[in-house]
């Protein structure tokens, strides 16, 4: 939703838009398998990747697949995988190997509707399993939420470089909506990150001018996997430091905050300017890092909000995270679950009975 | 400037190119764009649809509400998206594949026999660009011809598929500029 | 005089934490000796499974990576098209490749991936104390076949991976041979280094099968497991080259 004239525009939906941008990030490897609403995403990668002499891969399963993508990170080039929600519970054994290896590698949720094969509207139900590890073990995936097609090419291309930053694997949670949805895209994308990158000297690439290396996430011995998980609890420390992320919509005198995120948000983004014509100080929160939840942001803007309405696509997940950032505060929730999206009216409803 | 346009017909009556063309001429003029479409197995055999919505200024939510343009190509999506239809919208229905004698009350509606003048076009996948004629005859502020024509140039390679769909364009727009609509 | 008998560069020179009379400890030379042979220290890039070798990149002085349980073909998978000029190869257990493995396999197979597997059976889970396998021969005793396995009670077949896949166009190779005695030893290397080299010929998928003893699990003897290969486990897992 970002005006930006200096671009070339192309219609894009959100699952080529992100393909894309994987490719221009340097993606050398992608590997998926199919499952609704991502498809396109994966045909898109097996078109683009043999035109740019790259490696594609159609697993056989969504195990095979996040593996594959765990030998290409293995040997220190780009990888990604994308699938939508069940094939990601699938895939969760792989990203614990992922966090517990120190791989780089970037995975794609273009989330549906649950429990089981649930269906294929969008949703936000697999909130929890992103921001809270997912697959067994200690561990934490940045999770970064976009909420339009553009956006979702920046934070794909983010999503790359904090990978690569801090060696481990980064997703990106759409849904539905965003990977189903065609919008005018920016080329070519913006790259947010401005760090430079380490080396990767701990590649897999043979053993020339340096001792071997060896990648692994079995540690046994006195203390050896204790150390190994203090040494990840000090990175998932630094990333909940520097990398909370987040955008505003009139929030300077709101007295009504809403927050919501991906497609959500956009619907919220309405009824904000709905509240407004009707003299209602309404403003909206987005957090754009599901983890690390972006609280320093929103414990600021808290401070002059009577009331936090928190609207999502599912039965009350992120809510938590809000309760958590203000302990104090007046919130509330509106959300549906099972491809149900709280529309604007409303939210606005919502905020008028909390008046 | 804001227009919510509703395309619903059976998979294979060219519902989602029609809306990606429209959302691409859209774009070539420079004005904000959103195209959402129906998806997955279950919709085949059954209704495709989808919004394409078109703003001077970003737009939030890209679902369908209540649509300004509907081009209702069968039946069944008459039936699906009847209630959401304005009474002040543009609508326009394909009499060929109405298995009921449709009476509209909207101001600006149209039954037409869009398949059957997509035939005398030579193509019957064309349904979609009469639709399209008559919409511009309907209102010319939405689109421009001259963009529309640019895109349909740009779109088809194949010299005949090009000549049957401007042909289909101009038989569209014809036939409401000549009045023999409801 | 060549003296064959010092330890392949591609070896560490430590011990190792296998059980006395396994087999690993041979296979681990034995790879290690080809790929010195062929000149490939530098660029190959090993993937270890989930079993008794997972501790494989202790032994071996090259790049070597761990897998999750049976998905050291489609690590290996990303690795070779990653990386299409190095060298690489999978050394997978029975339990890895033949049961939670066995969609890797038969598809890494049917890809016709340029890699070389390594399968180690034993009839058995060696690391988590000796459960049935898809491998275990029938009548064997495990932890989980108790009375012995039988097809009568729902335990199925030993699974002949091999034969498998031989109809597979994307299989280049595919040998089985034992290392029971020193001449299957022998024949081994033999079979190791034609997989490898058919890879630096990017011939597609080789695979060499080595019945390879597991004495502790068996609760037999050194002697007594080599012999049991010979005697019982031939006859079912049947030698030589299988497709070539």
């Amino acid at each position: 939703m970002e005006k930006n004239k200096k671009l070339t525009k192309v219609l894009m939906s959100g699952n080529e838009a992100m393909g894309e941008a994987a490719i221009r990030a340097g993606c050398k490897f992608y590997s998926g398998y199919p499952i609704t609403p991502q498809n396109e995403l994966t045909a898109y990668m097996a078109r683009r990747m043999r035109e740019e002499g790259r490696a594609f891969v159609q697993a056989e399963s969504e195990l095979a697949a996040i593996n594959m993508i765990f030998g290409a990170a293995v040997t220190g080039v780009r990888t990604m995988t994308s699938s939508s929600s069940p094939g990601i519970s699938l895939k969760q054994e792989g990203i614990s190997y992922l966090a517990g290896c120190q791989l780089p590698a970037v995975i794609i949720n273009v989330m549906r509707g649950g429990p089981g094969l649930g269906n294929i509207d969008s949703s936000q139900s697999d909130y929890f399993q992103s921001t809270r590890g997912g697959g067994h073990g200690d561990y934490f995936t940045p999770t970064l939420a976009p909420w339009s097609a553009e956006e979702a090419t920046k934070l794909v291309v983010l999503a790359f470089d904090l990978a690569d930053y801090y060696r481990t694997p980064v997703l990106v949670l759409a849904d539905a909506i965003i990977g189903q949805m065609m919008e005018p895209v920016g080329l070519p994308f913006e790259r947010m990150f401005k760090k430079k990158l380490p080396k990767k000297t701990w590649a897999l690439t043979g053993a020339k001018k340096r001792p071997a290396n060896a990648v692994m996430s079995l540690l046994l011995g006195d203390r050896v996997l204790q150390r190994h998980n203090e040494r990840l609890g000090r990175k998932w420390d630094k990333i909940k430091e520097k990398e909370q992320r987040f955008d505003t919509y009139k929030v300077q005198d709101a007295k009504y905050l809403i927050v919501a995120y991906g497609s959500q948000a956009r619907i919220a983004f309405e009824a904000v300017d709905i509240l407004r014509k009707q003299n209602i100080k309404a403003g909206l929160f987005r957090p754009i890092s599901l983890w690390p939840y972006p609280e320093k942001g929103l414990k600021e803007l808290a401070k002059g909000v009577k009331k936090v309405l928190v609207v999502e696509q599912s039965l009350g997940q992120m809510v938590e995270d809000v309760r958590a950032a203000l302990p104090l505060g007046e919130i509330s929730f509106l959300g549906k679950a099972g491809g149900g999206i709280p529309l604007a009216k409303e939210i606005v409803g919502a905020i008028k009975k909390s008046l | 400037m804001k227009v919510e346009i509703l395309i619903s017909g059976f998979g294979g009556q060219g519902i989602m190119s029609l809306g990606k063309f429209l959302a691409k001429a859209a774009l070539s003029e420079g004005k904000e764009v959103t195209y959402f479409p129906s998806y997955g197995a279950e919709m085949r055999g059954g209704t495709a649809h989808c919004c394409v919505k078109i703003s001077d200024s970003p737009i939030a939510s890209p679902f369908e509400e209540h649509p300004d343009v509907a081009l209702i190509f069968n039946q069944p999506s008459l039936d699906k998206f009847k209630k959401k239809i304005k009474k002040d919208s543009i609508l326009i229905l394909n009499s060929d594949l109405m298995s009921e004698q449709v009476s509209i009350n909207n101001s600006r509606g149209a039954c037409l026999s869009l398949s059957k003048i997509a035939i005398d076009c030579g193509n019957i996948k064309v349904a979609n660009v009469v639709a399209l004629g008559a919409l511009i005859a309907l209102d010319p502020s939405i689109f421009k011809k001259e963009t529309l024509v640019k895109g349909l140039k740009l779109t088809f390679k194949n010299q005949n598929t090009l000549k049957q769909n401007l042909l289909a364009l101009d038989k569209g727009q014809a036939l409401l500029s000549s009045k023999t609509y409801l | 005089m060549k003296n064959e008998f010092l330890p392949p560069k591609s070896l560490r020179d430590v011990n190792t934490h296998y059980c006395s009379g396994c087999g690993h400890g041979i296979l681990h030379r034995l790879v290690a000796q080809v790929i010195d042979e062929l000149g490939l220290r530098e660029r190959v890039i090993g993937v270890a499974p989930v079993g008794c070798a997972v501790l494989a990149y202790n032994y071996w002085d090259f790049d070597v990576s761990e897998a999750a349980h049976g998905r050291a073909l489609a690590v290996a998978t990303g690795i070779k098209r990653s990386r299409p000029e190095k060298i690489v190869f999978t050394y997978q257990g029975d339990g890895d490749l033949a049961s939670i493995g066995i969609a890797e396999t038969l598809h890494t197979a049917n890809r016709g991936e340029n890699l070389t597997c390594v399968f180690v059976n034993n009839a058995c889970y060696g690391m988590t104390g000796g459960q049935m396998a898809p491998t275990t021969m029938i009548g064997q005793k495990t932890t989980t076949t108790p009375w012995g396995r039988d097809p009568a009670f729902g335990e199925g077949w030993p699974l002949k991976v091999s034969e498998l896949l031989a109809p597979l166009k994307g299989v280049s190779y595919l040998a089985r041979s034992s290392i029971s005695k020193p001449q299957g030893v022998r024949q081994t290397y033999q079979y190791i280094k034609k997989a490898f080299i058919n890879q630096i010929e990017k011939k597609g998928f080789s695979m060499v099968e080595v019945l390879s003893p597991c004495p502790t699990i068996w609760k037999k003897t050194p002697i007594e497991a080599a012999k049991w290969i010979d005697q019982e486990m031939v006859k079912e897992f049947p030698l030589g080259v299988i497709k070539e």
